[in-house]
This record gives C-alpha cells, sequence and structure tokens, in this order.
C-alpha cells in the first residue's frame, strides 16, 4: 500500500477523524443553521408566493353572498371548504344597477358528496362564461376553447381518475383541464358552466342525494350563491357597498380587499417569527461555532507548534484550519439543506392544511437559488467562524506554545 | 470508522426507522382509516396494515445484523433491508396507493412520510452494503484490526 | 555546511525591566559536531536553540549558515529553512495524536514541495530508531521512549544539516535514555551536526562538545571535564 501525501486537506480530515464526538458536534452545529437557513427562507418564499398568488386571484372588488355566509364564502376563497348557500338570481340584476358598480357575474356552488371511494367532498362552482370576469383569465391560461356542456376544470389539487374523467353522482364528466397551483380554496375547486351544474344536480337527485344539493327554492334555474362585482373606476369599495345595501336587503358583502389584508396580516405575523427564529439560530450557531473553533485551537496549540517547528508556514496553519472548519461546514450545510429538504417537500400540503394561510413553494428556479444561498451561508459559516482562530494559532510564538504545552 | 460502531450504528437506525414504517401509517401519520360514508375500507388501511408487516421485518434485519458479527451474513442482512426499503416506498405509490384526494391524511401526511422513511432507509442501507464491501476488500481480519485501534 | 552564531541576544520585557534571555552568545556549530548546551531552568537553552530554529527572532545578533542569514529570513523562507536544514526534536512528547506513527514521520518531508514519495525514507528511518514493528499504531498506545523515537526519526526524514534536541531525554528512564543518546550519536557520526539540550548528566557521555547556559551567558566548557558525567550541575566548578 503506497501511502498518499500528507496534504493540507489530508491534515484536516485525519484530525476531524480521530476526534469523531467533536467533529460531529461541530457538523451538527452547521446542520442547524443549514436547516434554519434554508428551511426558514423557503418557508418565508413560500407564504410569500401564496400571498402574491391570493391577491391576483382575487379578481372581484367585492362578493354579494347570502346574510351571515361571509366567512363560508372566505372559506372557498383561502382554503376550498365546501360550503352551499343561495339565493334568488334577481338579485344579480338588481345589483347591475347599482351606482359604481362596472360587471356583475354570479356564481353556483354545490359540495359534492364523497361518491367514489377514497374521495373527499368537492366544491363545484358553476360560472357563467358570457359574463365571468374572474374564473376565465385563470382558465385561459391552460385551456383557450370554450367550456362545453358537461366538460369541468379541475384545480390542480383534485386527483383525477386515470382516465383524466371525474366522477360524481354515478356520472362522469370530463376534465378538459387542470389549473395551476394558486394555493388558494382554486386548487380544490372544480369549475363548469351552468348546464354542467345542472346535469350535477340532476345526477344528485336521480342518485338519492338530494341533502347535498339543497338548492334555494326548488329551482336551479332561479339560484345563485354568489354575484361578483367589479367596480367602477372611481368608486370605491365602501361607497358602492353602502350603495347595494340601500337597495338590496337581507345580503352580506365581502370586500376582497379585507380578505387579503387580514390574511397578509396573519401572514406578516408568522413571517417575524419565521425570521427572527432563523436570524436567531444563525448568531447562535456562529457564535457556538466561533467558541469552538477557539477553544480547538487552544486545545491544539501544541500541535500547531509542533508543525511550526518540523517547517510548516504560518499559511499552511491556517490553511489546516480552515479546511477543517470548510469539512465541517461542508457536511453540515449538505446535511442541513437535505433535511430541510425532507421535511418542507413532501410534506407541503400538509404544512399549508396547518398553516390555514396561502402557501405555494417557489419554482424550480428559485428553489436553487434559495438552496445556493443557503449553502454558501453555510459554507462559510465554519470559515468566518474559524478564522479568528486560525490566525490567532498561526501567529502564536511556536517557542511559547511548546512550553505552555508542557 | 470502528466496525463495531458501525454495526451498532446501522443496527440502530433500521430497528428506528424500521419501526417508524411499522407503526407511524396507526399512529403518529395516521391513515384516514374506514370510510364514514361508505362501507368501502380505503386504501390507505390496506397500505398501513402492509407497512406493518415491512417495517417490523425491517426491525428484525437490523437488529439481527446488530447481532451478527460476520461481515458477509451482515451485507446479506443489509441486502434484504434494502429490499424491504424499496418494498415500503413502493406500497404506498405504486402497490396498493393511498386515497384520492390532498386534502386527507394519508396523502398529505402518511405518503410523504414513508417516502422520506423508505427512501432513508433505502440510502443507508446502500452506504452500508459500499461500507461492508469496501472493508471487507481491504483486509478479512476484521477483528484483529479491531483490537490494534482500541 | 558551517553554521555560526554571532552575538546573538534576546530581550525580553519583564515588567518595566528589560531581561536578556540570551546574551550576547557566539559559537561555531561545523558538521558532525555533537553539541551539548547545559544549564539550569530559565538559564536562557531554549530560547537559543529556538532562535537557531528561526522560530524566534533575535533581538540583536545573527544566526549565518555559510554566510547567510537566516534571522532575517521572512515566514516561508524560514519556513523551508526549518523545514529542509534542521531536524527538531522539540521538548516532551510532541507527536501529532491523529496521525499513525510512519504519517508522523512523514509530515515533515510534505510540508515543502518535494518530488517523491516519503514512505520508504521514514519507513528506514523507523527501522533506524527501533519501532518499524509500531508504524501504523497511534500515538496514544507508544510509550515516552517510543514517542521520542519517532521525533527523532521525524528529525532526519528530510536529511537535514543540523539536529536540533531539546531536552530529549527528560521524563525517560536511564536505559532509554542511553538508547536514546545512543541514536543521536549515530545521527552525529553520519555528519549531522547535533546539537543538545540537556540537564541529565547521563547525557553528557557522547558530547563532543559542552557548553554551560548561565543567565543568558553560554560559555565553553574544556572537553574533559564533560566526562565527569554523574557530576551534579551545581558542582561543576
Amino acid at each position: 500500500m503506497e501511502s498518499k501525501p500528507l496534504t493540507t486537506r489530508r491534515l484536516s480530515a485525519y484530525n476531524l477523524r480521530s476526534k469523531p464526538f467533536r467533529t460531529a458536534g461541530l457538523v451538527f452545529v452547521v446542520f442547524l443553521l443549514a436547516f434554519a437557513t434554508f428551511g426558514g427562507s423557503l418557508l418565508s418564499q413560500s407564504l410569500k408566493n401564496g400571498l402574491g398568488s391570493l391577491k391576483e386571484r382575487l379578481g372581484a372588488d367585492l362578493a354579494i353572498v347570502p346574510l351571515n355566509h361571509e366567512a363560508d364564502y372566505e372559506g372557498i376563497l383561502l382554503t376550498g371548504q365546501p360550503e352551499k348557500f343561495y339565493f334568488d338570481q334577481s338579485i344579480e340584476q338588481q345589483i347591475e344597477q347599482v351606482e359604481g358598480v362596472s360587471k356583475v357575474s354570479s356564481q353556483f356552488f354545490i359540495s359534492t358528496l364523497a361518491a367514489a371511494c377514497c374521495s373527499v367532498p368537492v366544491q363545484v362552482i358553476g360560472f357563467d362564461p358570457d359574463t365571468d370576469f374572474v374564473i376565465q383569465p385563470w382558465i385561459g391560461k391552460v385551456y383557450h376553447e370554450k367550456i362545453g356542456d358537461g366538460q369541468i376544470i379541475a384545480g390542480s389539487d383534485i386527483v383525477l381518475n386515470d382516465t383524466g374523467t371525474l366522477k360524481f353522482f354515478n356520472d362522469t364528466y370530463k376534465v378538459v383541464a387542470q389549473l395551476e397551483k394558486t394555493s388558494t380554496g382554486m386548487d380544490y375547486s372544480v369549475y363548469a358552466n351552468m348546464n354542467t351544474i345542472k346535469m350535477l344536480v340532476a345526477g344528485a337527485r336521480k342518485a338519492g342525494m338530494n341533502l347535498s344539493v339543497d338548492v334555494y327554492g326548488t329551482d336551479v334555474d332561479r339560484s345563485i350563491s354568489t354575484v361578483l362585482v367589479k367596480l367602477k373606476k372611481g368608486y370605491d369599495a365602501d361607497t358602492v357597498t353602502t350603495n347595494i345595501r340601500r337597495k338590496i336587503s337581507g345580503i352580506s358583502i365581502v370586500k376582497s380587499q379585507n380578505v387579503f389584508a387580514s390574511t397578509a396580516n396573519n401572514m406578516d405575523v408568522l413571517l417575524t417569527f419565521i425570521n427572527t427564529i432563523t436570524f436567531v439560530t444563525w448568531m447562535l450557531a456562529l457564535f457556538v461555532l466561533a467558541v469552538m473553533f477557539s477553544a480547538m485551537i487552544n486545545e491544539r496549540k501544541k500541535e500547531l507548534a509542533l508543525l511550526r517547528s518540523v517547517g510548516a508556514t504560518r499559511r499552511k496553519i491556517c490553511g489546516i484550519v480552515l479546511t477543517e472548519s470548510f469539512f465541517i461546514s461542508l457536511l453540515g450545510g449538505i446535511l442541513g439543506t437535505a433535511t430541510a429538504s425532507l421535511i418542507i417537500f413532501p410534506f407541503s400540503t400538509y404544512t399549508r392544511e396547518k398553516l390555514g394561510l396561502p402557501y405555494l413553494l417557489p419554482d424550480a428556479a428559485a428553489t436553487l437559488r434559495l438552496l445556493g444561498m443557503s449553502l454558501l451561508l453555510s459554507f462559510a459559516a465554519g470559515p468566518l467562524a474559524a478564522a479568528y482562530s486560525a490566525v490567532k494559532g498561526s501567529k502564536a510564538e511556536a517557542y511559547v506554545s511548546i512550553r505552555e504545552g508542557e | 470508522m470502528n466496525i463495531l460502531k458501525n454495526k451498532y450504528i446501522y443496527g440502530f437506525l433500521t430497528v428506528v426507522i424500521g419501526f417508524l414504517i411499522a407503526a407511524g401509517p396507526q399512529t403518529v401519520f395516521q391513515v384516514c382509516g374506514v370510510h364514514e360514508h361508505s362501507e368501502n375500507v380505503m386504501k390507505c388501511f390496506w397500505t398501513a396494515r402492509a407497512e406493518l408487516g415491512v417495517g417490523v421485518s425491517i426491525s428484525i434485519l437490523g437488529l439481527l445484523s446488530a447481532i451478527f458479527g460476520n461481515p458477509i451474513l451482515r451485507l446479506g442482512l443489509t441486502a434484504g433491508v434494502l429490499l424491504n426499503g424499496i418494498l415500503a416506498l413502493l406500497i404506498p405509490t405504486v402497490l396498493i396507493g393511498v386515497c384520492g384526494s390532498n386534502h386527507m391524511n394519508c396523502r398529505a401526511l402518511t405518503l410523504p412520510a414513508l417516502s422520506v422513511l423508505s427512501i432513508l432507509i433505502v440510502a443507508v442501507s446502500v452506504i452500508q452494503a459500499v461500507y461492508l464491501r469496501y472493508t471487507n476488500k481491504e483486509g478479512t481480519q476484521e477483528d484483529g484490526k479491531q483490537t490494534v485501534n482500541d | 555546511m558551517t553554521l555560526e552564531v554571532k552575538n546573538l541576544t534576546k530581550e525580553y520585557i519583564r515588567g518595566r525591566t528589560a531581561f536578556r534571555a540570551v546574551n550576547n552568545v557566539s559559537f561555531v556549530v561545523r558538521p558532525g559536531d555533537f553539541i551539548n548546551i547545559i544549564g539550569r531552568s530559565g538559564s536562557g537553552k531554549s530560547t537559543l536553540v529556538n532562535m537557531i530554529a528561526c522560530l524566534l527572532s533575535p533581538t540583536e545578533g545573527s544566526v549565518e549558515i555559510d554566510g547567510l542569514n537566516i534571522t532575517s529570513l521572512k515566514d516561508k523562507e524560514a519556513s523551508v529553512y526549518r523545514n529542509s536544514k534542521i531536524g527538531y526534536i522539540s521538548q516532551g512528547q510532541s507527536t501529532l495524536a491523529s496521525l499513525n506513527v510512519l504519517d508522523n514521520v512523514r509530515v515533515p518531508f510534505h510540508l515543502s514541495k518535494r518530488k517523491g514519495t516519503s514512505e520508504e525514507a521514514a519507513r528506514s528511518l523507523l527501522e533506524q530508531t527501533g519501532i518499524a514493528h509500531l508504524s501504523e499504531a497511534f500515538p496514544r498506545h507508544l510509550s515516552g521512549g517510543e514517542l521520542k523515537r519517532v521525533a527523532i526519526a521525524r528529525a532526519l526524514i528530510n536529511q537535514p544539516d543540523f539536529v536540533i534536541a531539546d531536552e530529549p531525554t527528560s521524563d525517560l528512564d536511564v536505559q532509554t535514555t542511553a538508547e536514546i543518546m545512543n541514536l543521536l550519536k549515530n545521527v552525529a557520526e553520519t555528519g549531522t551536526a547535533v546539537i543538545m539540550i540537556t540537564h541529565d548528566m547521563e547525557a553528557l557521555e557522547s558530547g563532543s562538545r559542552t557548553f554551560v547556559m548561565e543567565a543568558g551567558i553560554l560559555t565553553e566548557r574544556a572537553s574533559d571535564l564533560s566526562r565527569s558525567g554523574t557530576q551534579p550541575l551545581r558542582c561543576r566548578k
């Protein structure tokens, strides 16, 4: 067996290997640092993305819903929690007349029961393709034709059958397109035109599941769930709300702005929390590393002095110490980001459900940027923390150190 | 790395991960269970059952590999763990699957948990197998080497 | 190759007063010389040899090798000089705990750029110092005498012109001391000059020239006096 040259790298590696416990401790500190950096930045980026997506999704300025159903409507919007509520469709025309209203479009909500095995109730949103100004811009991104009767568009989190269809109440519907992920309730909803909705209701009745489509009055044709309003330029939401209230009673009004603002507020608290934790972990890790390296150099003063006395330059001594710290950083950084990935990516759906906030993972490029940044920070952490000790270790007069070692 | 330590580290990891694969779907990352609205038992219920078997098998193999010293025998046990790990991954993804909606626990929690655990056990076993091969090639007298180092 | 120490002085500040650890020391070392430097602790012996090894810079005076003043070298050149010309055997137990015996001996070879490999030379040195059987062992399993042998082998790996040994036989038993001294004597016989600090009178046996260091001042003793091996240091007059 031919021995390999004792390079700086090898000397460092041997030294790390000879103290496995200490090395593991140092690696663990960098691990925490990398984990906090990557996990924290991914989490906060996802929340910001989610908020941005929600903002874009709120295409209407106002949503008029039956009295006391504001929370239900927000639920549909934010989490896709299936709800149903109805009022008379004549309200749509009444609102159209109100001063300050530019566009109106009605939607019809029903929730399906888990008809097939292993599915949960899904929110089906019926809309009028002729007046809609909220959903179609989104559908337009993935499907360019007019949605026909019996066709549906599915949110990104709806799991389709192998044949690309969905089955509701014994009838099969063709899914013509699936929307991009938005991190809002849109992901859990299914969209169809009103004729399809009528087919659905008929199907439900035939299957004897009337309870699930408890339509206002008894007539699907005369019921709607919400009227979405776009304001005219120059009118603000409060004025128009007052105008509507003056004319129509027995309704509630949801202002998109408020939905967005309250979500943004909740998110701010969480973001501050995440950022603080990340920052504190970072500082703590750096401090602990610096202390540990300083202790390590003190303990190894004699060895470093010995290396000096047999001909190592100061640079070489610095190199050995810094290389050691870099190896530690490398291992800790890779393990930390890998672990954060193993938790954040597979469990993203779960995280989003638990947070109850819009949560949208960044795309591949942004993720790679965050990963690169986190790795860079972790790789730098070790040498950064060790720099002072390395210089100190290399400067300690060899003679003095040898003496102190006695 | 010390042979003795390696043996226990691998054994410990395998026993723990095997236990989590076996017990997790019943407890910490529970599947949905029997459906509320129909008589049908959901897929994830069977997945949990199957993982119980596979997980226990992984744990036992891990325990055995911590007991036996013979590297060839341990290599064989590691191969067993590796194959079981692949099986643990395939059950919720391909062979049986989980329920249909992203909303449900088994898809949001059980599936990722099982995937992570089985990928971990597969990775650890591959590393262990390579390690056992490598140390075996270098010298067969591992026990002798051990005493010099201790 | 001749090493000439000229008026070498090292001053330390203690409190407010300057204190000369080494005071105007001069002597010449020629190939094959075996030089003993004796003296009490704190008399300035170690300071002196550390200046010769370029580990400390003198306050005044110079150390010249074939006319080149090495005390004015920059860190890199000084390190190269130390690495190639000097074999340094430091006080006490001085090995790298993370390396095995063979690698400990090989270390100096790899600190400067060199062609070839170090293993063969290291093994042959381990053979000469009588610890070839321990080449794969780690320092923590070695006895004091064995560690000293490692240090000697390491000092010789780059075929230095000078070997500096700072109390190589302290805390060794009589038998081992004799063995170590024998090794150093053999080194000197091959033409490498040996400068040895000691306060062990047993060790003086093999000295060709003996210097006494007292309060920073170095004086050479007549060679016959150095033979009075068992005489205690305080009775040297």
